[in-house]
């Protein structure tokens, strides 16, 4: 058995901590009004910086889910850092759920 | 030679290691303890996803909070993957995923869920089949049908020496994904914003190993065509403008080797990390 305290572990190189910390959009999604959002995707397509992550919400052992049906997938703003409020998704929401705001720093 | 070679190389590089490839995965599921909602392990829906938003959540609220909420992502990947250090995948070139097809068995392709997650790409859709699951692994798809959802494509070793040429004729960064301690469960092929592993990595500085080679120019062969120059995804790789020629930053490259495989005049060749003294320590 190989002693894990003696192993050297590169060490993590990440973003540039002298720029901290920094002012991100606030995207909020409700999701009351977004529902089907793996059946409807246009978020996920129409975002250029890839800020959204749809995922199944509902994981069940031993069967498949259905993206048709109304809360089984959730899409939330994840890499909101990348966010330069184009606003696309916005509009391209079907349902007016996406909401993005920048406070004042 | 990286950390895991110490660990689990036993002398080889750790992914050539065919023990990294042996693992009883047919054990009876676990019971769930009273109280606890998931036993360790197990798969939670939002984990990943959490992680990374805990880190984004970070940036707005300094540096020591940032990195706080890296090292806890850190722990909690080595606590769920048994990894050592955050570390649970690393860039193999083409011809070191070749030979990891030769070792393991059954080999597959699944849709990928970064994509999926991503992109909202459909697990049907056939452009989308570029996750290789690696070993036993791949026979688990009854008890997680929702990973499976695409169907697996069964490949023999042959068909997964041309499926990987094909996908890095296409200008996918293969690389090696761990499922639990000491076990090789896949080889990811993908690209820097939809790859969450590469985007970690890239972003927030964990997740993924840098491979044990670097590539390097050949001034006298390289013409200055720019073939290479639109495949770096690690953006180590540009065009010396004065010369030229392609330049590699070293200090950037991830060892992929996809330049040198789109070289038409093999001016770009991969050289061993553990060879070159002032990059043996960058991972």
């Amino acid at each position: 058995m190989v002693d894990k305290s003696k192993i050297k572990v590169p060490k993590a190189t990440p973003q540039d901590l002298t720029r901290l910390p920094i002012k991100l959009p606030k995207i909020t999604i409700d999701h009351n009004k977004c529902t089907v959002p793996f059946w409807c995707k246009k978020c996920l397509q129409v975002c250029p910086q890839l800020v959204f992550q749809c995922y199944c919400k509902h994981l069940e052992k031993l069967r498949e889910s259905d993206p048709r049906q109304p809360g089984i997938y959730e899409v939330i703003a994840v890499r909101r850092d990348k966010c330069h409020i184009c606003n696309k998704c916005v509009e391209m929401c079907p349902e007016n759920a996406i909401t993005i705001t920048l406070e004042e720093a | 030679m990286c950390h895991y070679c110490d660990m689990w190389g036993d002398g080889t590089i750790w992914y050539l290691n065919p023990k990294n490839y042996a693992r009883h995965m047919y054990t009876l599921p676990k019971e769930a303890k009273p109280g606890a909602t998931k036993a360790v392990g197990e798969a939670d829906p939002a984990g990943y996803i959490n992680l990374e938003r805990a880190m984004v959540d970070a940036l707005e609220r300094g540096p020591e909070e940032y990195e706080k909420a890296i090292k806890f992502a850190r722990d909690m990947v080595d606590m769920t993957q048994g990894s050592v250090g955050g570390w649970m995948g690393q860039v193999v070139p083409l011809r070191d995923a070749e030979r990891m097809a030769e070792i393991s068995n059954p080999l597959g392709l699944i849709a990928c869920i970064c994509r999926k997650a991503m992109l909202g790409i459909e697990e049907r859709c056939p452009e989308n089949m570029t996750c290789m699951g690696l070993g036993v692994g791949m026979l688990k798809w009854e008890r997680w049908p929702e990973r499976y959802k695409g169907g697996v494509h069964w490949l023999s070793i042959e068909e997964t020496k041309q499926w990987l040429r094909d996908l890095d004729t296409k200008g996918f960064v293969h690389s090696l994904m761990m499922f639990g301690p000491r076990f090789i469960g896949g080889i990811c092929n993908c690209d820097y914003p939809a790859c969450d592993a590469l985007t970690m990595r890239l972003d927030h500085g964990f997740n993924m190993l840098k491979g044990h080679h670097v590539a390097m120019v050949d001034y006298d062969l390289c013409n200055g065509c720019g073939i290479c120059v639109q495949r770096c995804q690690f953006g180590a790789l540009k065009m010396n403008v004065t010369l030229d020629k392609a330049n590699i930053d070293q200090m950037r490259c991830f060892g992929c080797g996809l330049c040198e495989t789109a070289c038409p005049r093999k001016a770009i060749s991969l050289k061993e990390r553990s060879k070159i003294p002032s990059l043996q320590e960058v991972w």
